[in-house]
């Protein structure tokens, strides 16, 4: 990122090579069209071209703020079309048996997310269905507590309790990783 | 949960109901609103949320990794390279633009003010020389605040996020612009209700608990414009607020906060609604 400040070329594309299909996956699973997703990475890539100091590394790892970042926008993008797709989670199960982290161009980075993305599942798997679902909807759909409530055609107060009781178990799932963060 | 907030602060309890909600973009507006405004002066909720963030955060990461299109690398390279690629050595030994834009900037101020200089030796000739003096000094001392705030408003980089009112009564509104490339920012207001005898508005620019005071001011028929110079500014601040102090500011802020605006929670960690995190977007890039 460093480099990157001096205008460096060579770093941006080593950048790119590295993260380049982790926002693009990351978006994609949110607007659910290639061609949107690529103008959306090609879009965040060019912010951090613009502005490498948008990045603050006391606040975290670089992968999980670029996630982050990517997710945000991604959701703002679904959020200003209104687009009214028809968000399907995927169980952990089924996203287990998907291809893993093999498009990551760097070993060492593709090991530890594919390790990541294993206790991620395993602990989204943990949490009850209806709870997950929930969540995936918030996080992944852009939904607000409201929106889902008429979505899944539930009570209001059954959604924030899901939501709350699926992210206590995740929290506590997920403790150690984001301690990690947190270094 | 709604009803809770109709009119007033949220409280621990309630917020504690919400900072989950709101690391997952959950909330609607009214919530999250509420939930800023209570967590940017309570620290014990400001952490739970913050692990709540970290939380969500993660979720991104379990996304299938899918294979990019290798004409979108070339693309984005292709416009990163047409946008500017690295700078040459020889292009580091000149001045940069910031240097550049604010040495003709303060030409301009200097012609400026020589103008009113020779404006008032003239009239010295008829005896107004004091009371032009003092028109030079204050002439010259908006000239700079003014061209501060050109300065920040013609930057290519420059950054605007919404002060919230504490108070969900208020009316009053304000605006924090920056540039980060001219280490300058200004704060513009209205609305801002008159204070009692003895008091003014104080700006902040805060960090978890450091708060450092960067101007105070009495408001023109509610309005203002406070520039701030942060060339000498060594540290990333968090947030911007205002707070009510005694004539002549204090060293340390008064809470609550009459307004505020935080610069970061959601960028580094997920979550978090629309408005904050455009603010914090910015922020990463903030001053």
């Amino acid at each position: 990122m460093r480099r990157l400040g001096c205008r460096d070329l060579g770093a941006f594309r080593a950048l790119y090579d590295r993260y380049g299909n982790l926002v693009y996956s990351t978006v994609l699973r949110i607007v659910r069209d290639a061609q949107t997703a690529e103008d959306m990475v090609q879009e965040i890539f060019l912010r951090i071209w613009r502005k490498p100091d948008s990045y603050v590394a006391q606040r975290g790892r670089f992968v999980t703020w670029l996630t982050s970042v990517s997710r945000n926008r991604a959701v703002d993008e679904i959020r200003s079309r209104g687009r009214r797709f028809r968000y399907e989670t995927t169980s952990p199960e089924e996203q287990e048996r998907e291809l893993p982290t093999q498009e990551v161009d760097d070993p060492a980075l593709r090991a530890e997310l594919a390790d990541q993305r294993r206790l991620i599942l395993a602990a989204l798997a943990r949490i009850p269905l209806e709870q997950r679902q929930i969540i995936e909807l918030a996080y992944f759909g852009g939904l607000t507590q409201q929106e889902i409530a008429e979505r899944l055609c539930q009570p209001l107060g059954t959604v924030k309790t899901r939501v709350r009781l699926g992210m206590q178990k995740l929290r506590a799932a997920l403790a150690p990783e984001v301690r990690l963060e947190e270094r | 949960m709604r009803d809770a907030f109709d009119g007033l602060d949220a409280g621990c309890p309630e917020v504690m109901e919400l900072v989950d909600a709101y690391a997952l973009g959950a909330l609607d507006h009214g919530e999250a609103g509420a939930l800023q405004r209570h967590v940017s002066d309570c620290a014990r909720c400001r952490e739970e949320l913050s692990k709540s963030q970290r939380t969500a955060a993660l979720l991104a990461l379990s996304v299938r990794i899918e294979e990019a299109p290798s004409r979108l690398r070339d693309r984005i390279v292709a416009r990163a390279e047409r946008e500017g690629a690295e700078v040459p050595a020889w292009r580091r030994l000149i001045p940069s633009r910031r240097t550049s834009t604010r040495t003709l900037a303060f030409g301009g101020v200097a012609a400026l003010v020589f103008a009113v200089f020779l404006q008032a030796q003239l009239s010295n000739l008829r005896g107004d020389k004091d009371e032009l003096q003092d028109q030079l000094s204050v002439t010259s001392s908006e000239l700079e605040q003014q061209r501060q705030i050109v300065a920040v408003l013609s930057a290519s980089d420059t950054q605007k996020v919404a002060m919230e009112p504490a108070s969900l009564r208020s009316q009053a509104e304000s605006v924090y612009n920056w540039s980060q490339n001219n280490a300058a920012g200004f704060v513009v207001c209205r609305n801002f209700p008159n204070l009692a005898q003895g008091r003014v508005y104080q700006v902040w620019l805060v960090a978890g608990e450091r708060a450092e005071p960067v101007a105070t001011f009495l408001p023109q028929d509610g309005s203002c414009q406070i520039p701030m110079d942060m060339s000498r500014m060594n540290w990333r601040p968090e947030g911007i607020t205002i707070s009510v102090e005694p004539r002549g500011g204090n060293k340390t802020p008064t809470r609550p906060w009459f307004s505020y605006a935080w610069f970061n929670e959601a960028a580094n960690a997920g979550g978090g609604n629309h408005e904050m995190r455009m603010g914090i977007l910015a922020s990463a890039i903030g001053p």
